[in-house]
């Protein structure tokens, strides 16, 4: 298996004779033959890296964060392939099980929440339902960060939403929001109770009333938010479950 | 843990109350317990943890004595959305005899930690520091009612005489350990980084010299290339052509996703997204799973009887050859009729298919022409298109 | 009488707007459904009154209360699922089943069996009321809604109602 993406020795001879017959520059084929070394000496330090530090990346999620931050900095993806060198650092099938979490907790809370989720509640939901014990390691928001940006590949919803003051909304329903609906749940994400009005938004989004009343009918009608008229002389306030503080989920 | 004891919160002749907080939740060592969300109160002689109200009430509640307190430490607790939380760590001597019984009998902890819900109060933890720092060394003949006091000649003397100094040193110099390993680990990370950054940059040039088509790369090693960057997971123009040496790899991971999906998918209505494909797939392998890339790459190689589809709303589906989409709009706009008019939730459980599939099959026959939409506050709806009849 | 365990949704304000989005008022009545139910369960009655306005419709906490087209829409529901029914035509007085009366019938039914009393003639009020009954689901059920259960077990074959003096009684077989 490790040899799949590896040179062997005769394969490495094989280039050194292809070298001589091409007569084409000879700092094109060092340059690769150049870098065929590297990957092997690279793919050597990686394995004494995963021995030393396996338990380090497990059980230490800063490190991970680093590491992660490290890899996407140089412009690699150490998670985007399960085969790839990287996966003898083990941390593949932790960010590809927790997708796979992802995906069936945010559907199993879309019928009472519509569709979006604050990432403080699905990193709560995620613990309990991986369970207490002491193998499955800490997960950290991050952790979940990443594992959902590699969903976002297969095309439909498990967008996250930043929604200011380093809070998120991840969004698991098919569709993307518009950035009208996106700036109303920032907002609302950061009242007390997840309410507001259309008052609210005209202050805090600059916006006309026409405009706001628009996007504010569009998010009620998408399901995602409730609307609250206690009497016909009031404007009507409008609630997202999904920011309720007070709400449970069965 | 085990050095708590259950008593009665009262104070005894000389106790005297100290301080107070709540919302916290007690560690043994490093583990959480089932002592979550209490009040503590801290008098000149022990610690008391309980569940809201039961202090107050004079219940049995959990006690320490202060005399087991050898050391505080404080150590942060990063949490992304309360911020920086201190937690207090309460290093505890060994048993001594007499200790009435408590919870926690087991415990092989050296150490407690108190940690509160939006951090400590920090009166709270100067209070526990001053209260230490008078007592600490008048270990027996206090008057907090527990017979667990080691006579003069057992009594640990040379932690007397080091004092709190001296452990804490200790302390110290364990936490300096455990951070010199992981300083050492974030050095070997910074030396990895270097040399992967080094590839990553021969990697460029090489690509862009297959991509301008100079210099002579054979075509083995043009193959052998595109291994190369899909194994670091380099994202590159280069690697979303075809044919890589991981070709084979691929299309036996589409035989075996074909197989393992084929019967659901039919119950399914004959789709299944991408993300249910992933999650069957991965639940089933239980090991060495497959990243979302992986899956997507196998899946383009997908012959029949299913293949891999991609709808203008960007949603990514499995589907099976046999389904016509003009056929499935035709039943589509039939069901709509019959009922007058659907919403996606609707279809949904007319035909027992998911919502998404469902709205999937809608827009399909919108764009047929077969149906049109009706979006108001009410929710999305199709009705029959008359307009074009 | 111990507390009631209100649903988190008792106290979200706008549980008491009749929500104008389709998807939404679904979950939003069969809330108010299994709410209804429980609470009629838990304080044993069966007679509601649309224009009252008790605290399952009123929370006063909170200073909302579920306006009458809103009640309307949730005694609706629950006759949909057959935990209601009008006992008038305006609609305004109605009779809450928090087990359906198919559910009773079995309940009361099977209760005959196992207490041996096949054959046996018993009036309502012993059904509801009676010692025998002690601990059963229906007991201290209201009477009538034990009579339109009987009534269904009646059809069903498995018993006959009868009245002497001026109470009714009903014979299982």
């Amino acid at each position: 298996m490790r040899r799949r993406a590896g040179l062997g020795a005769i394969q490495q001879q094989q280039l050194e004779t292809q070298k001589y017959k091409d007569k084409g520059s000879l700092i094109e084929d060092s340059q690769f033959v150049q870098m065929t070394k590297h990957m092997e000496i690279f793919r050597e330090k990686l394995e004494e890296f995963a021995v030393k530090h396996k338990q380090d990346i497990r059980k230490n999620a800063q490190f991970r964060r680093q590491f992660q931050e490290m890899c996407a900095a140089i412009g690699v993806d150490p998670l985007a392939s399960g085969k790839g060198f990287w996966s003898v650092l083990g941390m593949g099938d932790f960010y590809y099980e927790l997708g796979v979490q992802v995906v069936e907790v945010c559907l199993a809370s879309n019928p009472s929440t519509g569709g979006i989720m604050e990432l403080s509640e699905l990193r709560r939901k995620l613990i309990a339902a991986r369970g207490q014990k002491s193998i499955h390691q800490e997960i950290t928001e991050d952790d979940i960060l990443i594992a959902a940006k590699k969903l976002k590949i297969f095309g439909n919803g498990f967008v996250v939403y930043p929604v200011g003051k380093g809070k998120y909304m991840v969004q698991s329903i098919p569709g993307e929001l518009s950035r009208e609906e996106s700036s109303i749940l920032g907002v609302a994400s950061n009242q007390e109770q997840g309410s507001v009005t259309v008052d609210l938004l005209m202050k805090q989004l600059g916006w006309t009333e026409f405009r706001t009343q628009q996007a504010i009918d569009k998010i009620v009608g998408e399901g995602l938010a409730w609307v609250d008229c206690p009497d016909s002389n009031s404007a009507p306030t409008y609630w997202f479950p999904s920011l309720f503080p007070g709400r449970k989920d069965t | 843990m085990n050095r708590f004891e259950y008593q009665q919160a009262k104070l005894a002749e000389d106790e005297q109350f100290v301080s107070k907080d709540k919302a916290i939740k007690l560690y043994d060592g490093d583990e959480k317990t089932a002592y979550e969300d209490g009040e503590v109160v801290l008098t000149t002689h022990r610690l008391f943890w309980g569940r809201p109200g039961e202090i107050a009430r004079g219940s049995t509640t959990l006690c320490l004595q202060l005399q087991y307190i050898v050391g505080l430490d404080e150590e942060v607790a990063s949490s992304f959305v309360f911020g920086k939380k201190k937690r207090l760590i309460l290093n505890l001597r060994p048993l001594l005899p007499g200790k009435l019984p408590g919870p926690m009998e087991n415990s092989t902890a050296h150490f407690v930690k108190l940690s509160g819900r939006h951090g400590l109060d920090p009166a709270f933890m100067q209070a526990i520091r001053g209260t230490l720092e008078a007592r600490i060394w008048l270990i027996p003949g206090d008057a907090s009612g527990s017979n667990a006091s080691p006579s003069r000649e057992n009594a640990p003397r040379i932690q007397l005489r080091t004092g709190i100094g001296g452990i804490e040193r200790a302390i110290e110099a364990k936490q300096k350990a455990t951070d010199d390993s992981i300083a050492i680990a974030f050095q070997d990370l910074k030396a990895l980084m270097a040399m992967a950054q080094d590839m990553v940059s021969i990697s460029k040039s090489i690509s862009s010299k297959i991509r301008e088509r100079k210099g002579e790369i054979s075509e083995d090693e043009t193959v052998q290339f595109k291994s190369y960057l899909m194994s670091m997971g380099i994202d590159d123009p280069v690697t979303r052509e075809s044919f890589t040496s991981n070709t084979e790899y691929f299309k036996s991971l589409a035989r075996q996703i074909c197989e393992m999906i084929l019967d659901p998918m039919e119950e399914a209505g004959g789709m299944m997204s991408l993300a249910d494909v992933y999650c069957r797939v991965n639940r089933a392998r239980g090991l060495e799973l497959l990243s979302p890339e992986d899956l997507l790459n196998a899946c383009k190689f997908l012959d029949g009887p299913i293949k891999l589809r991609t709808f203008p709303s960007g949603a990514m589906v499995l589907q099976l050859e046999s389904q016509d989409e003009e056929i499935i709009a035709k039943e589509v706009g039939e069901k709509v009729e019959e009922a007058k008019s659907l919403s996606v939730e609707d279809l949904a459980k007319i035909l027992g298919i998911s919502i998404l599939l469902s709205k999937e099959h809608l827009l399909a026959a919108e764009r047929l022409g077969i149906v049109c939409r009706d979006e108001s506050i009410e929710g999305l709806r199709f009705y029959p298109n008359l307009f074009l009849r | 009488m111990a507390d009631f365990d209100w649903p988190w949704e008792y106290n979200f304000p706008p549980f008491f707007t009749l929500q104008p989005n389709n998807e939404t008022r679904t979950r939003q009545l069969t809330v108010w459904n299994n709410l209804t139910r429980n609470y009629y369960k838990h304080r044993n009655q069966s007679s509601l009154d649309i224009n009252e306005d008790s605290p399952l419709f009123c929370n006063n906490a909170l200073k909302r209360r579920l306006p009458t087209e809103g009640r309307l829409a949730v005694m609706e529901h629950l006759q949909g699922t057959g935990h209601a029914a009008p006992l008038d035509k305006r609609r305004t007085n109605w009779q809450v089943y928090w087990h359906t009366l198919d559910e009773w019938a079995k309940i009361i039914y099977d209760w005959s069996q196992r207490t041996g009393q096949t054959n046996s003639v018993c009036t309502i009020y012993e059904i509801s009321n009676g010692d025998n009954s002690v601990g059963e689901e229906f007991h201290e059920l209201d009477q009538d809604v034990v009579l339109k259960a009987l009534k269904l077990l009646e059809e069903q074959g498995k018993c006959e109602l009868m009245l002497f003096d001026d109470s009714q009684g009903v014979k299982f077989f």
